[in-house]
């Protein structure tokens, strides 16, 4: 998984992306106060000369004026002039200031706008406002902007250096909390998927701390160990079975061949004996052997490279010589070099037990492929028997599910009815999928398995 | 193969018994001085003071199972032959057995004569020697690098497999030899396939040595398994 894909790092653009609005919203605010609060200044000082002005023109009349005027201006810079002044006739003819004329875009309203003029040959920024004065004289006065430009563009870059740098820190800090969240939960996903190959004997590592995650790691290895105890607990039931059961047959059979031995007992009746002794264990391994597969159907800790073509090379010809002894045609064609990972002994198992069926229930032939197929392999077993009644092929799977295998046939058939049982929990054990196809001419069984993989 | 002097000495780990003594019985049968015990702190005492040539033990005792017993010998380079006798016989069972160092795996209830037939086994592959590259049994020549069989003059042709099972047969002369063993030694399978297939392989086997001659027999040993022997002999 990628970082990015990680909730906690969705979390932090997320959080990233609010914060970057509102505080984009709020340095413009503060921006814009700050900047107001120049304005202001300027404001007051415009209004403190322009009340100087006016009160000169109304006390001394507007020579006076004019004549403070150019004065004032003679201290000033003629290249950017600090101050601005314009005095005009009511006829409009200038009668004093550094202005060539009046800016078009300023009314003689009393208020503080931001102009531009060229009184240098550089265009200069001004604040400037201007009044109308009794007998139709109209004054403007102006304060250059220049500092005022140049606090506004330092104001800007600090304010976006900064904020900027918050954000950059911010979303990486956010990113390394991120990655190293998502070790400790690759951790657990780690342990998950041994423990989904059947190894339960990991656990999740735990550290000191109580977040959500510790407590996450200590749920899970509550849980394993719940099923290791459980599994455990399956293990010595069925050994305490296997046991319990054995041992009396055990002794049942030293006591037959005592008798026999004695000649209490005649041999006939002996081997007879000893014949349903043998069946009743068949029958204990093969229940046992089918529980144990279920309960560790899951376990592929213990799985190995199985060539599956020569697996089934040496099991067909263990088969060939019964097939021919009773008559059957037996062709077998095999694909080389499937592999299959899983247990050997469990795959011989489900080979043989099919193959077994078949040559038991064919009439003259019976045929097994085993080709690739796709990712994986198809084995199909088919016979030319009686086929499967179809009332019983749903459940001819499940355990004890014997009954009139043959259609229309009431012959029951000898086995402990558990040979497809085995075959299915085999079959579930290593993902391979068994269909059957059944009709009074035959069955065909498919085995199809899509974890192939080549050496 | 036994010295009729000093019997050979058999460790007989068993807390049943009746199976504790119907073992004895048969290993005294055979001539074996049996040692019986029935706790695995009893077999460890034994085993400290005493050498064993045999060692028969049972899995789950009153203190605990026996491999953890014999995987400990085996640490401590104890490679005296070991059969387990056992109320656990699966599959995995055994592969258990044998990956904790026992020679042979036998679960219960077993017959008289495949326990002998075992034991037998274990100790000829405990005293296994060198392989030659011909075996002769009669007129029957089996050569094991070029892979012909010959019955006196006659070419006897065998498939790989029945090549292996018949070298089985002559490097275990006059033995009986179980279908269990068969079916774990040349097939390399731990289960019952049910069927008499083993006997069918044999019956197969057996036709084709007698195309060749008459000198050497593969009978069926009722009950138990097959022996290959020489015409004549007993």
């Amino acid at each position: 998984m990628t970082i990015f894909r990680t909730s906690f790092a969705r979390l932090t653009f997320v959080y990233m992306a609010v914060i970057a609005m509102v505080g984009t919203g709020i340095l413009y605010w503060a921006y814009e106060a700050f900047l107001e609060q120049s304005r202001n200044n300027i404001n007051h000082l415009v209004d403190t000369d322009m009340a100087g002005l006016v009160s000169r023109y109304y006390d001394r009349g507007q020579r006076d004026l004019a004549r403070h005027m150019s004065s004032s201006l003679a201290l000033t810079s003629l290249d950017s002039p600090r101050q601005i002044y314009l005095l005009l006739s009511p006829g409009g003819k200038k009668l004093a200031g550094n202005l060539k004329a009046w800016p078009h875009d300023i009314i003689p309203d009393a208020r503080l706008k931001l102009l531009t003029i060229s009184t240098t040959p550089q265009p200069q920024s001004v604040f400037a406002k201007a009044t109308l004065l009794s007998d139709g004289y109209r004054i403007l006065v102006g304060r250059d902007a220049g500092a005022y430009h140049i606090l506004q563009q330092h104001m800007f870059h600090k304010l976006l250096t900064g904020f900027g740098a918050f954000l950059v820190v911010g979303l990486g800090i956010g990113l390394l909390t991120a990655r190293a969240f998502l070790r400790r939960i690759n951790e657990l996903n780690e342990l998950c998927g041994l423990v989904e190959n059947g190894d339960l004997s990991p656990r999740a590592p735990l550290r000191e701390g109580r977040d959500e995650i510790d407590t996450l790691g200590r749920g899970i290895n509550g849980m394993l160990d719940r099923m290791s105890a459980l599994l455990t607990l399956h293990k010595q039931t069925a050994d305490n079975i296997a046991h319990e059961i054995r041992s009396p047959l055990m002794r049942l059979n030293a006591i037959i061949e005592q008798g026999e031995k004695k000649k209490a007992i005649p041999t006939s009746s002996a081997d007879l004996a000893r014949r349903q002794i043998a069946q009743s264990i068949t029958l204990l391994d093969k229940l046992l052997d089918i529980s144990r597969i279920e309960a560790t159907e899951k376990d592929r800790a213990s799985f190995a490279d199985i060539n599956f073509s020569q697996l089934l090379e040496n099991i067909t010809e263990l088969y060939i010589p019964l097939a021919e002894e009773k008559s059957l045609i037996f062709s077998v064609i095999t694909e080389d070099n499937i592999h299959i990972s899983g247990l050997e002994q469990n795959l011989s198992r489900l080979c043989a037990n099919l193959i077994d069926n078949a040559l038991k229930f064919a009439r003259t032939k019976v045929a097994l492929t085993l080709k690739k197929d796709g990712s994986g392999f198809a084995l199909t077993i088919s016979d030319d028997g009686p086929g499967i009644d179809p009332q019983i092929q749903d459940s001819i799977f499940q355990r004890f599910a014997r009954g009139n295998r043959a259609w229309g046939n009431n012959q029951r058939q000898s086995g402990t009815g558990l040979g497809l049982a085995l075959v299915k929990a085999i079959a579930d054990q290593h993902q391979i999928i068994i269909d059957m196809s059944s009709h009074p001419k035959g069955t065909i069984i498919t085995l199809t398995s899509h974890f192939f993989y080549a050496p | 193969m036994m010295d009729i002097t000093t019997p050979m000495k058999a460790l007989c780990l068993e807390d049943d018994t009746i199976i504790a003594d119907y073992i004895i019985d048969l290993l005294q049968s055979s001539g074996w001085q049996v040692i019986p015990v029935s706790t695995l702190a009893a077999a460890t005492k034994a085993v400290m003071t005493e050498d064993f040539d045999l060692l028969v033990l049972d899995r789950m005792l009153p203190d605990g199972d026996s491999l953890g017993f014999l995987k400990k010998l085996r640490q401590n380079d104890v490679q005296t032959p070991a059969i387990i006798l056992t109320a656990l016989g699966r599959t995995e069972d055994k592969i258990d057995g044998y990956e904790s160092g026992a020679d042979d795996y036998l679960p219960k209830p077993f017959e008289a004569a495949e326990f002998n037939a075992r034991i037998k086994a274990l100790l000829r592959r405990a005293a296994y020697v060198e392989q030659k590259d011909m075996i002769k049994m009669g007129s029957l020549e089996l050569r094991i690098k070029a892979r012909t069989v010959f019955h006196g003059e006659n070419f006897i042709d065998l498939s790989p497999k029945e090549f292996e099972l018949l070298h089985y047969f002559m490097s275990r002369e006059n033995d009986i030899i179980t279908r269990n063993m068969l079916l774990k030694d040349v097939w390399g399978l731990n289960f019952d396939p049910g069927t008499n297939v083993i006997d069918v392989n044999i019956g197969r086997l057996r036709k084709r040595i007698q195309q060749g001659g008459d000198s050497v027999h593969l009978i069926t040993v009722r009950g138990i398994g097959f022996k290959l022997e020489e015409k004549g002999s007993d």
